[in-house]
């Protein structure tokens, strides 16, 4: 071989690593961000509200989601200042009606449908089917992007996925089924079923829509536009219909937020998930959607280690057996040949 | 008229060329938006890597630059940059 051949092929490599990186790094970020994102709830004024009322419930998902949102966008505007690109982003959302729209439109189906479609499946069936279900939307996503845009998910990708969510399904099983059979006995639990379909799906077209905007625009400047939509959704939208219709007082809920500890866990968690979104973003032009999500959805794993890192609460063996499929499923994608994966879509 | 944004202008430019040395893109970059230095430099390269791996441009032609231990490359744009161009308005 030339030392040509041999330079290109170790650019490829490098290339396709650094994809697998970003798909790692967001997935490290995601369990993290567990920790602050289930931490607030226990915070003023959240945890004097009464959580068995699905009003309440909702109500506080929704005020915890837009600030959140907030929080990132705050985290991601600091971004791309140190990286030089608040002006490149400036370009890139004001193309509203041929780039930015697909973040716009991405951000409708990452936001309000999955992040409220899991909160739904959280207070209508119960937690772990709202983990199970969310894991599911690489599923959703690694079809999009092969049916819409060609994207090349080879048997061993769609293996390494279908491995991958098992041990996602391995880490949280043993409480499914208590939470199935008590679901069953209420009549609302439809909510959290379409709840949880409405994740997967909302994460799964997110990516694939994304992916497209991805092709001709920045990811740390598209990630931006998105989750500005985001907050616009949330504030200009979802609070101001919750404060007309709603029976629950979101203007003084959202000013009672406003106080240290909840504003410290909030910036914990828009630090962590605005730079698991950075990652996420930045893999799929390497890997593809497929992949990227895939990888991602290994937050499974990391969520239950920094949880339990934090509450000392340590898992069961099932953990260990889903931590060896996720674990499997990952290498089985990681080591598929360069020459296959060297130009992500089968043009 | 307002500048469009980096990764646009960039397909814009290779567009235009029947094939164009990333260095040379490199020095457009900078030059149009007014960032010179390495970090600009090797930013635009982070950039063809993404629309490399996304099937928009194409290596026509590659040399070893020993100096750099680096891979360099001309790009092209392939047909289906060309159409995602086309659905993005950037042609």
């Amino acid at each position: 071989m030339t030392t040509a051949m041999q330079a290109k092929a170790a650019f490829r490599a490098r290339s396709i690593r650094w994809g697998f990186i970003w798909a790692l790094w967001c997935a490290v970020l995601w369990g993290a961000w567990y920790v602050p994102g289930a931490a607030i709830w226990q915070e003023q004024p959240f945890v004097a509200m009464n959580m068995d009322d699905p009003r309440q419930f909702l109500t506080a998902a929704a005020v915890i989601t837009t600030l959140n949102a907030f929080s990132v966008l705050l985290f991601l505007f600091l971004w791309l200042i140190v990286l030089e690109k608040f002006r490149d982003f400036g370009r890139t959302v004001v193309q509203l009606r041929r780039i930015s729209k697909w973040y716009f439109a991405a951000a409708i189906f990452g936001g309000p449908m999955a992040i409220f479609g899991s909160f739904l499946a959280m207070g209508y069936v119960g937690a772990v089917f709202a983990a199970i279900a969310g894991l599911l939307y690489p599923i959703v996503g690694a079809t999009i992007a092969r049916l819409w845009y060609n994207e090349k998910i080879t048997m061993r990708a769609a293996l390494g996925i279908l491995v991958i969510i098992g041990g996602g399904v391995a880490i949280y099983a043993p409480g499914i089924l208590g939470e199935l059979s008590s679901a069953s006995a209420s009549q609302s639990s439809w909510i959290g079923y379409l709840g949880g379909a409405m994740a997967a799906l909302g994460w799964g077209v997110e990516g694939a829509l994304a992916g497209r905007a991805l092709d001709v625009t920045d990811p740390d400047c598209g990630i931006t536009v998105r989750f500005t939509a985001e907050v616009i959704y949330w504030l200009c939208l979802v609070m101001p219909a919750l404060a007309l219709f709603g029976d629950i007082d979101v203007i003084h809920l959202l000013l009672d937020a406003l106080n240290f500890k909840a504003i410290t866990l909030l910036l914990l968690a828009g630090i962590t998930f605005g730079f698991c979104y950075v990652s996420w973003y930045k893999s799929f032009p390497l890997i593809g959607v497929g992949r990227g999500q895939a990888i991602a959805a290994l937050y499974g794993a990391f969520a239950v280690v920094f949880l339990a890192a934090f509450t000392l609460q340590f898992p069961a063996w099932n953990f260990v057996v889903g931590l060896a499929l996720v674990v499997g499923g990952a290498f089985l994608m990681y080591t598929e040949k360069s020459d296959v994966l060297e130009v992500v879509r089968a043009l | 008229m307002a500048k469009i944004h980096i990764k646009g202008f960039i397909l814009q430019l290779i567009a235009q060329t029947d094939g164009m040395w990333e260095n040379e893109i490199a020095a457009s970059v900078c030059e149009e938006y007014g960032r010179p230095g390495p970090y600009w430099q090797g930013a635009v390269r982070v950039t063809l890597s993404d629309l490399y791996s996304g099937g928009l441009i194409t290596s026509l032609e590659e040399r070893f630059d020993a100096y750099g231990d680096k891979m360099r490359f001309r790009f092209g744009l392939s047909d289906f940059g060309r159409q995602r161009m086309a659905d993005t308005g950037l042609l």
